[in-house]
């Protein structure tokens, strides 16, 4: 437990710190572009861009620690396997307990077409795992859930932004 | 959930609806004329029996081939067709949550209204706003924000370039013919209706 409290201290300290690297430029708004590393957290070592206030950064991380304790959950309720099925599986689980956080603005499986947020099939859009939204509809982050070996490309990450119509960060979940 | 599955589920909230209709995943208030106000039931990719419910308006003058939720949210984090009392539960939820959202939105001032507590950092939200605006006879409001809006648009992106193309040519239309300008906007109310199969219910 005060392993994970450092571990969680540090990233914040990490992501801030690149953050403040940032944030001293030239933006008066001290709004910046950056990349930080949720390397202590949950996650793997992941270089993520993002561009928000400290404390939109500060709320990013706590909402990430929250999704990846919800895809181990969701991993650790299908139990060990590999495959497209078992991918299938866990993405059901991990969709299930985004649901059961109850947190309406971290909505499951939102699909995205050219800036517009439309429903599950419609051509040409994408679907991702789950999004965490402003309570103005802004889209604060996506989170990509990945098993096995499937790993988050840029090609896909550039795909997710293009359809959401903005840069934001998407962040690869692996439990 | 299939949409037969859904107009079911529809079909047996309408009571507890008064004022709507029911086309497959969807329910809305009637009559639509520049504002589609609706319900729509969307499945969930990996479970048969889970769905979600999304309230939305949206403006029937920006030209669409299907449904958007931008200015929306969703009825609850998720839902389960075999869950005990789903639908009294989803009807309580859509009286507390869904009605007073819609019933928000009688028309396109109103809309104007709703819209601008959305985020303007996306670019539909920007167009949605300038061409109510220009519907209801807002012009210099009209221009000023597809003036915001071109300005924001990155053209390198296709569907980017598409909508610079439109709100250049609306733009146009505004300066220099308002009939003109009016026309196209109720031709493009006519093209969402008929792209999503409302024509009946105008």
């Amino acid at each position: 437990m005060a392993t994970k409290v450092m571990q969680t201290v540090y990233a914040l300290s990490l992501a801030l710190a690149n953050y403040a690297d940032v944030a001293l430029g030239a933006d008066s708004r001290a709004i910046g572009r950056g990349v930080f590393e949720l390397a202590a957290m949950a996650l793997p070592v992941t270089k993520v861009k993002y561009a928000g206030t400290v404390s939109e950064l500060t709320r990013t991380v706590n909402v990430a620690d929250e999704l990846a304790l919800a895809a181990r959950r969701a991993a650790a309720a299908v139990g060990p396997g590999h495959g497209p099925v078992y991918g299938t599986k866990v993405h059901a689980a991990f969709a299930n307990e985004v649901r059961a956080l109850g947190n309406p603005n971290v909505r499951a499986e939102v699909s995205f077409l050219n800036g517009r947020i439309v429903e599950y099939c419609t051509p040409g859009s994408v679907r991702v795992d789950a999004v965490w939204f402003a309570p103005n509809n802004e889209v604060l982050t996506v989170f990509d859930l990945k098993t096995g070996s499937a790993t988050l490309t840029p090609q896909r990450i550039l795909q997710i932004q293009q359809q959401v119509g903005n840069p934001v960060p998407v962040i690869p979940l692996r439990p | 959930m299939t949409k037969k599955e859904f107009e079911k589920i529809g079909k047996a909230l309408l009571p507890e609806l008064p004022g709507f209709a029911v086309k497959g995943h969807l329910l809305f208030m009637l009559p639509v004329r520049q504002v589609l106000r609706g319900i729509c039931f969307e499945p969930s990719g990996f479970d048969r029996k889970a769905f979600y419910v999304n309230v939305f308006v949206l403006p029937l003058c920006v030209p669409t081939q299907y449904l958007y939720f931008n200015f929306g949210r969703r009825v609850g984090t998720g839902w389960s067709s075999d869950a005990p009392d789903v639908y009294s539960e989803l009807s309580l939820a859509l009286r507390r949550e869904a009605l007073p959202f819609l019933s928000r939105v009688e028309d396109l001032d109103d809309f104007i209204q709703l819209a601008k507590s959305f985020s303007r950092a996306n670019p539909r939200t920007r167009e949605a706003i300038a061409y109510a605006l220009a519907r209801v006879g807002e012009v210099d409001k009209a221009i000023a924000e597809l003036d915001t809006l071109l300005a924001m648009l990155d053209v390198k992106v296709p569907w980017q370039l598409e909508m610079a193309e439109r709100a250049n040519a609306l733009k146009s239309l505004l300066l220099h013919d308002f009939a003109s300008a009016q026309k196209q906007l109720q031709e493009w109310e006519a093209e969402s209706i008929r792209n999503l199969g409302l024509e009946k219910f105008r």
